[in-house]
């Protein structure tokens, strides 16, 4: 026997109203889908935001506190002190200017410069696009749980 | 193409794409393309819950992802490229799960075909699906779409993506086992 000699109609049936009903099954379906996935998700972006809030905090933190150092070593006490009495100061002590070199805190001048480089801060350290990225595969990962 | 013109695509496609109609053009998406995705799986998987359980599957994944769809490609392409990777990945999960041989599964759905209530037709179409469930699921596919479903080539090529050329092998070669097992007692 050949194979075009085998009746080619469909042998597979589906229970009654089958297809009729399937719409509305698929609509509740995807309706639970989302209301069970909105709360993982919902968590999962605060969870986002609140490390990223956490994260610039820092660096604001430490732009400040680098800012404070400055003043107060070099900025503050300078401030506090005229340039006449400073001069005089140092035209009446003994201190040569070898000396006076030696005692300088070389931290404190590298420190006077900017402290926020480039490298601490993050081009777009919330891009939009990656965050929503990474909540899609979150998803996509979610639905095989 | 496959009972729905392409004016019908593009106006379903502009309701999902407006969010003030997009449940109801994806609801006339599913009613358009249900009946042509439920037997494109169910020649695959046999079973009618089984079949149940991915074409919705395939349709969340749709109504998911419908955003990502590009108009310039063909719609029941690229939904019937999603189903068909449903269900390989079902009947790969199957076999991984009870870790069974394409023989002992095949003996679970021989025993379906001969028994189960949703499905009918004489002896001998009953041993063409038996000669199927022999050969690797991507021939069957590929069987089931030519000679089944009378698609073009070409068409089965975009879903597959297979050269042309190795389709109409794989038909030939299929066609080949099927006429032998059927003239098997």
């Amino acid at each position: 026997m050949k194979l075009e000699d085998i009746n080619k109609d469909n042998i597979f049936k589906v229970p009654d109203n089958y297809f009729e009903n399937f719409p509305e099954r698929l609509q509740k379906r995807i309706e639970e889908t989302e209301e069970r996935k909105k709360t993982p998700v919902i968590r999962l972006r605060s969870i986002i935001n609140m490390a990223a809030a956490a994260v610039i905090l820092m660096f604001v933190i430490y732009g400040i506190t680098q800012i404070n150092d400055n003043s107060t070593s070099v900025d503050q006490i300078l401030s506090e002190i005229s340039s006449e009495d400073l001069v005089n100061y140092l035209v009446e002590s003994d201190m040569s200017t070898d000396e006076f070199l030696e005692s300088l805190d070389m931290s404190v001048i590298a420190s006077t410069e900017d402290p926020i480089t480039d490298e601490f801060i993050p081009s777009d350290p919330l891009d939009e696009k990656i965050i929503d990225e990474l909540l899609d595969e979150y998803e996509i990962e979610m639905q095989y749980l | 193409m496959f009972g729905v013109t392409l004016h019908e695509e593009k106006e379903i496609l502009k309701r999902i794409k407006n969010p003030a109609s997009r449940e109801i053009g994806f609801n006339q998406l599913v009613v358009a393309y249900q009946q042509r995705l439920y037997w494109h799986i169910r020649k695959m998987v046999i079973d009618h819950n089984d079949t149940d359980d991915i074409l919705q599957e395939v349709f969340i994944k749709v109504w998911k992802n419908i955003e990502k769809f590009r108009e310039d490609s063909n719609l029941f392409t690229w939904l019937y490229k999603i189903a068909t990777n449903e269900c390989l990945n079902f009947l790969k999960r199957r076999k991984d799960k009870y870790k069974v041989s394409m023989e002992d599964a095949n003996k679970e759905l021989f025993s379906k075909l001969d028994n189960s209530p949703h499905i009918s037709g004489s002896a001998i179409q009953k041993k063409l699906q038996k000669a199927l469930l022999t050969l690797p699921d991507k021939q069957r596919l590929v069987f089931n779409m030519k000679y089944f479903e009378d698609m073009k080539y070409k068409d089965i090529s975009k879903i597959t993506e297979t050269s042309v050329g190795s389709l109409k092998a794989s038909y030939h070669i299929a066609v080949k086992k099927i006429e032998e097992y059927i003239k098997l007692d």
